[in-house]
């Protein structure tokens, strides 16, 4: 079984989980961001030998959570997928098979930076927002604040850099904010930004076997510093 | 009937003109291309090569409308203006009406453009840029008419993807130009006669032409007054300042060496502060070419007295001798102290100086050991490179922008050379299916295509994108992604890594080009600065850091037997004497008969140091496998770090180190498998691969001034490391990486001739009660790699645990403080 660890959030109790995932619990709702699906094939169009797999990959990560958590609704924080969808794409048929299995589901996508490529997106059951607000939460693509609500939003791929004792690693993060968190991306092939907790914020570093929050302060007493530390 | 334009006795007014005198070699040189033979002419610097190669092709021209004849290719931008000057100097002193050109990176469009209609008699160029020549279809009748391609620095090629791209251009001209005589110019090396043969490639024929022989130069080491007993290998030699900047103010002119560009940064701004009216200068390659050109002016006028550089001034930049030659820390080879000495003191008499500086106490055992070497004529070799797929993958994308030419002439002209000349079917046939399908036939790529076969068989690039993409591209030279460093009012400063500039936040100061600089801004692959205040921060440039050579390990292991024998002399060993018998009495001395370990226990954990001096490659290599060999009895994570004496395997807890133990860590059987695993498990073969993604078109670098151009298929090279090992396993391109990490970056066969003979050997195994002279510098480097088979949760629990550690720490010293 995958980690998780339960959170508060606005004052709404969740649960994050180590597959870059959180639960929302009274909505029964899963939120995801930035899954990029397709960008493999987006580099093969442009001459960039990428191998295909990433995406059917997480297609499969994606049906695992749904088994899991058997949410009500699935919200996707912006760049469902990487590049203007020409309608060839391989993954389409097992996007496609997902959404037909799961059609009880409220499928929810908030239009990220990479979705606006496609003039018209596929019909497969989802439904597009410019943005969407579910109190107390409010779903955004890029972070910012709103009165509406506290925002879950995606977009910045946040990682990461642990150094010490002679090791280093580099997580992806679930950024908690004052006004707003901002979730780690989903897809397999994504790259990140590190970043680093503020005042009175925290950092989840997650992997499939743990999750480690770091207080601020301590994500920041050093990704620079580390080595010094160690002596 | 072609007129001959050039007599003997011009060529003889000419020398006697500069007061210069023919050297037999050269005379051999002439006459060797006029019987139609390719040649490697071999000899120190200043010996004349440049006119021994090019009044051979001039003595066959004929006039001012000849198509192009001789190609010059020279592995440096900055050396290919100077190369021109000179070249077309000479043809105009001669009379001859030729016009010599230029083409590299830096020429401008429109200069490029006018050589496309037309290219001179002969063109100065680099293997880049000559690669990207055969890229236009247009171009392909000119090459008929060619002659001559002289390859300048072939020492420097050879030995490295560079060196394998010349082959190909070379072996693609043959084809064109049949009658076509190569000329290579180098250094002198321990295989000059294989140098030779992969010039010309395995069924070529060539001549090689050696130049004077010449008395071995001074080898003088300066003693510090007292000898540190703990050597560290992070410090940059500055408490040497002041005897050196004394031997700078006596001499003429001089040259100070350093290792690397932060080292020469250090040492330029430490003796500027000593001299400040002493004209000194500084040169290394990530310096902006103004600059650069600057410094060389002021060698060659006078107008400088010091120019401190790294190898950037190795290559072939012509000035006069100066009066000194310095160089500061461990040469790491035999033939690099040679070549650096050789430029000094070519005056009729007087043989050439250096004065080596050490940077740590250990390095004056190396200078005695060089100056033993060069007397009994040892000096390294450079092994050429096979099988680069990566470099075979770009040049077939690179002949298919022409359109005009078919595979098989691809396969024949590649064959033709020493690089591919026993590729495999199965290999080329992968190539083939890459460059068209992504990667093999059974599992194409959906959507992917860059080139394309035509019916009669001729290969394209049709995507004017993707042809655009990949002209941009062309080029193996895969140092780390650069950032241009600029003025905020204008004006190019150099170059840094990236991951340097990515660490500083704007309003940090950082030294560069000898000047405080502090960071205003990022964008678009630019750091822009201003003047600033602090000169603590030094960029470090990854790579450019030598292994110890087999060769100079050798001669040092016979050093350290002799000292242990009682029987070393020589002011170096003196010095080094107390050190020497520290080591002794804590531990035991390194000799070419034993394999010295040490065990010691410290507030970090345990360590074990072993010390093979097999050179720092084949160091991580061993520190891989007994780390991961470890790894697989017991759950650890282990620091490794390596130097050219040694390495380190540091962990919280390591089982007691007995014989039999390290006897099984460190058995030659399952060398290689293992190593393979071992790697995996470490970041090497995904930090290797960035270079074969970039040459094999899968990861594109930011351009100066056209950064966004091309950010919708940029991903880094990790990324594409990961998603290919998840998906295509067996892409070749994965294998070639960790090949390469085997043979070059771990030098996995100086690795095997460390374990092969240890079972005959004896080991020496000490506990000396803290570090030795030998293992401190191992324990300062860190420069270090990782072996794991703990989960990441364990391992996050306990960074996290030692920073908060650290954080209590420092909250009591601010509380302490307060209070």
């Amino acid at each position: 079984m995958a980690s998780a660890l339960p959170i508060d959030l606005a004052g709404t109790a969740c649960l994050l989980d180590g597959r870059r995932a959180l639960y929302w619990h009274a909505a029964q709702t899963l939120v995801l961001a930035d899954v990029h699906l397709g960008k493999g094939e987006a580099f093969r169009r442009q001459g960039v030998a990428i191998p295909s797999g990433h995406t059917q990959a997480d297609c499969d990560a994606i049906a695992a959570l749904l088994d899991d958590y058997r949410p009500q609704r699935l919200v996707v924080c912006g760049d469902l997928f990487h590049d203007r969808i020409r309608g060839d794409e391989g993954w389409l048929g097992a996007l496609q098979a997902l959404c037909h299995r799961h059609r009880q589901l409220a499928f929810d996508v908030v239009l990220g930076n990479h979705d606006r490529k496609s003039a018209a997106l596929p019909d497969l059951g989802m439904h597009w927002h410019a943005e969407l607000v579910l109190p107390p939460f409010v779903f955004h693509h890029e972070p910012q604040s709103d009165p509406r609500g506290y925002v879950l939003a995606g977009h910045q791929h946040p990682v990461l850099r642990l150094r010490g004792m002679g090791d280093a690693l580099r997580l992806p993060v679930f950024w908690q904010r004052a006004e707003q968190a901002v979730l780690p991306a989903f897809g397999s092939f994504t790259g990140g930004m590190a970043v680093e907790a503020g005042a009175g914020e925290r950092l989840y570093a997650l992997s499939e076997s743990s999750i480690t929050p770091l207080a601020a302060g301590t994500g920041a007493a050093l990704s620079k510093g580390a080595s010094r530390c160690v002596f | 009937m072609v007129q001959r334009l050039l007599s003997t006795h011009a060529i003889d007014d000419f020398f006697d003109a500069r007061q210069w005198q023919i050297l037999p070699f050269q005379r051999a040189a002439w006459q060797a291309y006029a019987d139609g033979e390719s040649m490697l002419i071999h000899a120190a610097t200043g010996q004349g090569k440049t006119l021994a190669a090019w009044l051979g092709p001039l003595a066959e021209a004929s006039d001012a409308q000849e198509p192009l004849r001789v190609l010059w290719l020279t592995p440096m931008r900055a050396l290919a203006a100077d190369t021109q000057a000179q070249l077309q100097a000479a043809a105009d002193a001669l009379q001859i009406p030729w016009q010599v050109g230029l083409r590299t990176g830096d020429s401008s469009s429109s200069q490029r453009s006018r050589q496309r209609k037309r290219l001179p008699q002969a063109l100065v160029t680099t293997p880049e840029s000559a690669s990207l020549l055969l890229s236009y279809g247009d171009l392909l009748p000119q090459w008929r008419g060619l002659r001559a391609i002289v390859v300048d620095e072939w020492h420097e090629l050879l030995g490295s993807k560079r060196g394998v791209q010349t082959e190909l251009v070379m072996a693609r001209l043959r084809q064109l130009a049949p009658e076509l005589r190569t000329i290579g110019l180098s250094a002198t090396l321990g295989n000059v006669e294989q140098a030779a043969r992969v010039l010309v490639g395995p069924s070529g024929r060539v001549r090689r032409i050696g130049g004077e022989a010449k008395a071995p130069p001074v080898i003088e080491s300066l003693l510090p007054d007292t000898v540190e007993r703990f050597p560290w290998a992070g410090h940059m030699g500055l408490s040497n300042v002041e005897a050196v900047a004394q031997r700078l103010q006596q001499a003429g002119s001089s040259l100070v060496f350093t290792n690397t560009r932060a080292q020469a940064e250090r040492w330029h701004d430490a003796l500027r502060e000593r001299l400040p009216a002493h004209p000194l200068a500084l040169h290394h390659a990530s310096l902006d070419r103004a600059a650069r050109s600057a410094a060389e002016q002021g060698i060659r006028d006078g107008s400088l007295r010091t120019v401190v550089a790294t190898s950037s001034l190795d290559l072939g930049v012509d000035f006069a001798p100066v009066e000194l030659v310095v160089q500061i820390g461990g040469p790491k080879g035999v033939a690099r102290l040679l070549q650096r000495a050789g430029r000094s003191g070519h005056a009729p008499g007087r043989g050439s100086h250096i004065l080596c500086v050490p940077t740590h106490a250990l390095e004056l055992a190396e200078f005695a050991a060089a100056r033993d070497a060069i007397a009994s004529g040892t000096l390294e070799k450079r092994e050429p490179l096979r099988n680069c797929l990566d470099v075979l993958a770009q040049h077939v994308c690179t002949l298919a922008l022409s359109g005009r030419v078919r595979a098989e002439e691809i396969l024949e002209h590649a064959r033709a050379t020493h690089a591919f000349a026993e590729l495999d079917a199965a290999r080329w046939q992968w190539v083939m299916d890459y460059v068209q399908r992504g990667g093999a036939a059974l599992q194409a790529y959906p959507q992917y295509r860059k080139v394309q076969q035509d019916a009669d068989g001729v290969l394209r690039i049709a995507d004017a994108t993707i042809a655009r993409r990949h002209r941009m591209a062309i080029g193996t030279i895969t140092a780390d992604a650069h950032m241009q460093v600029a003025w905020m009012s204008g004006g190019r400063i150099g170059q840094v890594e990236e991951r340097f500039i990515a660490g500083l936040q704007p309003g940090d100061s950082f030294l560069f080009g000898g000047r405080a600089l502090t960071l205003v801004r990022v964008r678009d692959m630019t750091a822009y600065v201003r003047a600033g205040r602090s000169r603590r921060l030094v960029p470090r440039w990854a790579g450019g850091r030598m292994p110890l050579s087999s060769t100079l390990a050798d001669a040092l292991l016979t050093g350290y037997a002799q000292a242990d024998a009682g029987a070393a002399s020589g002011p170096e060993m003196d010095a080094l004497a107390p050190l020497l018998t520290l080591q002794r009495d804590w531990s035991a001395l390194p000799g070419r008969d034993h394999l010295l370990v040490e065990q010691v226990r410290s507030r970090e954990g345990t360590h074990w140091f072993v010390f093979p001096f097999a050179g720092r490659h084949a160091h991580e290599a061993l520190a891989a496998l007994v780390g991961w060999r470890l790894s697989q009895q017991t759950p650890v994570t282990a620091t490794l770090t390596a130097n050219d004496y040694g390495f380190e395997v540091l962990a919280s807890e390591l089982p007691t180190l007995t014989e039999p133990l390290l006897r099984q860590l460190m058995t030659a059987e399952g060398l290689h498998g293992d190593l393979l695993a071992a790697i995996n498990g470490t970041e090497l073969a995904k930090r290797h691969f960035r270079e074969i993604a970039r040459v094999a078109g899968l990861v594109f670098e930011g351009y100066p001034g056209r950064g966004k151009s091309t950010r919708q298929v940029q991903a880094s090279s990790g990324l594409i490391f990961d998603v290919l090992s998840r998906y295509d396993p067996e892409n070749l391109l994965m294998h070639q990486a960790q090949e390469e990490v085997v043979r070059q970056q771990l030098d996995l066969d100086r690795a095997r001739q460390v374990l092969e003979p240890l079972p005959h050997q004896a080991v020496v195994l000490a506990t000396p009660p803290r570090l030795t002279p030998l293992a401190f510098p191992l324990w300062a480097e860190r420069i270090s790699s990782r072996v794991s088979s703990e989960d990441v949760a364990t391992r996050v629990a306990r960074m996290v645990a030692s920073l908060e550690q650290a954080a209590d720490r420092r909250r009591r010293r601010a509380l302490r403080k307060a209070g």
